[in-house]
């Protein structure tokens, strides 16, 4: 019965990464931020917690460029190993961009 | 207000995210550059500019007022000090442009906001319900295309009816118990929000909300775009797509070769 009621109040299993992973073409939801001052830029640009992005393009020992709704911005990699996120489908019917 | 020798000029401050076109509306509004000066202290470059009883102010681009940077800093002040702010947006990023929009609302500025329909916005077939978007901001909404010579004329004809519009009225009780002590609402504004250099000019300490405040912000503009932003395309233009190729080692250095 313990275990039962243990269980039950268990949090699904979500995998987190960080964005600094992602690869093009792959979808995520952000869900933290580690940088006090990235975190308010990310609310000015609608980036924050809880937004939708896409993985457009990851440059090789760069940035990855991500896009929500119509925007995009391009991330250092520094800025993007504390942006975690959740996600990673790739699009269906969406092709890879380059 | 009036003396014999005219009244006090009125301060026109352009504010806007960088790049939405805010030097075309100032060079559609003043004809030309009147006066190029560095903001004291800084390395800013100011723009001022003359039309009427309007002395006109472009601003640097910023996506919001605070003190991120020094930019953000001398459009801080500016926009502080000005009597009338039009706040430049560009359509296709609406989204992110009206978080500043919004800001200047909640400090209480009198105000119009310009709609840059750019060449962009047109090929991605972005529209927008400019009626409703003004019923929810509360101030004169206009749109211009390209800054043509009818809209110029239309901008200026809405300029006497700049005023403060819709802001959040969570932060109504926070900012009257400032303002006991703060004149101007825009002062009190920054100092709820925790700007550290305009509440030590106050002899204040900061508030510790900004991030709550942001984040409701932001839920408002998301709810503002949802009901205003008719779009028919999703996705990048062709500037985006051009700008991504060039950052690529693999098409970006024939790129660069191409051009040397």
């Amino acid at each position: 019965m313990d275990l039962m009621t243990h269980t039950s109040v268990m949090e699904p299993m979500i995998a987190t990464s960080s964005l600094d992973t992602a690869r093009t073409g792959q979808s995520f939801r952000v869900v933290g931020i580690d940088d006090a001052d990235a975190r308010i830029q990310a609310l000015r640009f609608g980036m924050a917690e809880g937004a939708d992005i896409h993985c457009v393009t990851r440059i090789p020992a760069g940035p990855t460029v991500v896009r929500s709704g119509r925007q995009e911005i391009a991330i250092g990699r520094a800025l993007a190993r504390r942006i975690r996120v959740t996600g990673g489908a790739v699009e269906a019917g969406r092709r890879y961009e380059q | 207000m009036s003396s014999s020798t005219g009244a006090r000029p009125v301060s026109l401050v352009l504010a806007g995210n960088p790049n939405v076109g805010k030097s075309a509306v100032f060079n559609a509004l003043t004809g030309t550059y009147v006066d190029v000066s560095n903001f004291p202290g800084t390395t800013v470059e100011l723009v001022r500019g003359r039309m009427g009883v309007y002395e006109i102010v472009d601003t640097p681009g910023v996506y919001g007022v605070s003190s991120f940077n020094e930019e953000e800093r001398v459009a801080r002040d500016i926009i502080l000090t000005g009597d009338i702010v039009v706040n430049v947006v560009d359509v296709v990023h609406l989204e992110r442009d009206l978080f500043l929009t919004l800001q200047l609302l909640d400090m209480g500025k009198q105000m119009v906001v310009v709609l840059n329909m750019s060449d962009e916005a047109r090929r991605q077939g972005v529209a927008i319900d400019q009626a409703r978007l003004e019923e929810l901001l509360g101030v004169p909404v206009i749109a211009t295309a390209a800054v043509k010579g009818t809209d110029i004329e239309d901008l200026k004809s809405v300029l006497p009816a700049a005023r403060a519009g819709h802001g959040d009225p969570a932060l109504q009780e926070g900012l009257a118990d400032l303002q006991r002590r703060i004149s101007l609402r825009s002062e009190a504004l920054l100092v709820l929000e925790g700007d550290e250099e305009v509440s030590a000019r106050l002899g204040l300490e900061p508030g510790t909300q900004r991030d709550t405040i942001y984040r409701e912000r932001r839920r408002r503009v998301d709810v503002i775009c949802a009901e205003v932003v008719r779009e028919t395309r999703e996705g990048a233009g062709f500037a985006a797509r051009l700008s991504r190729w060039m950052l690529h080692p693999l098409t970006g250095i024939p790129m660069l070769l191409g051009l040397l």
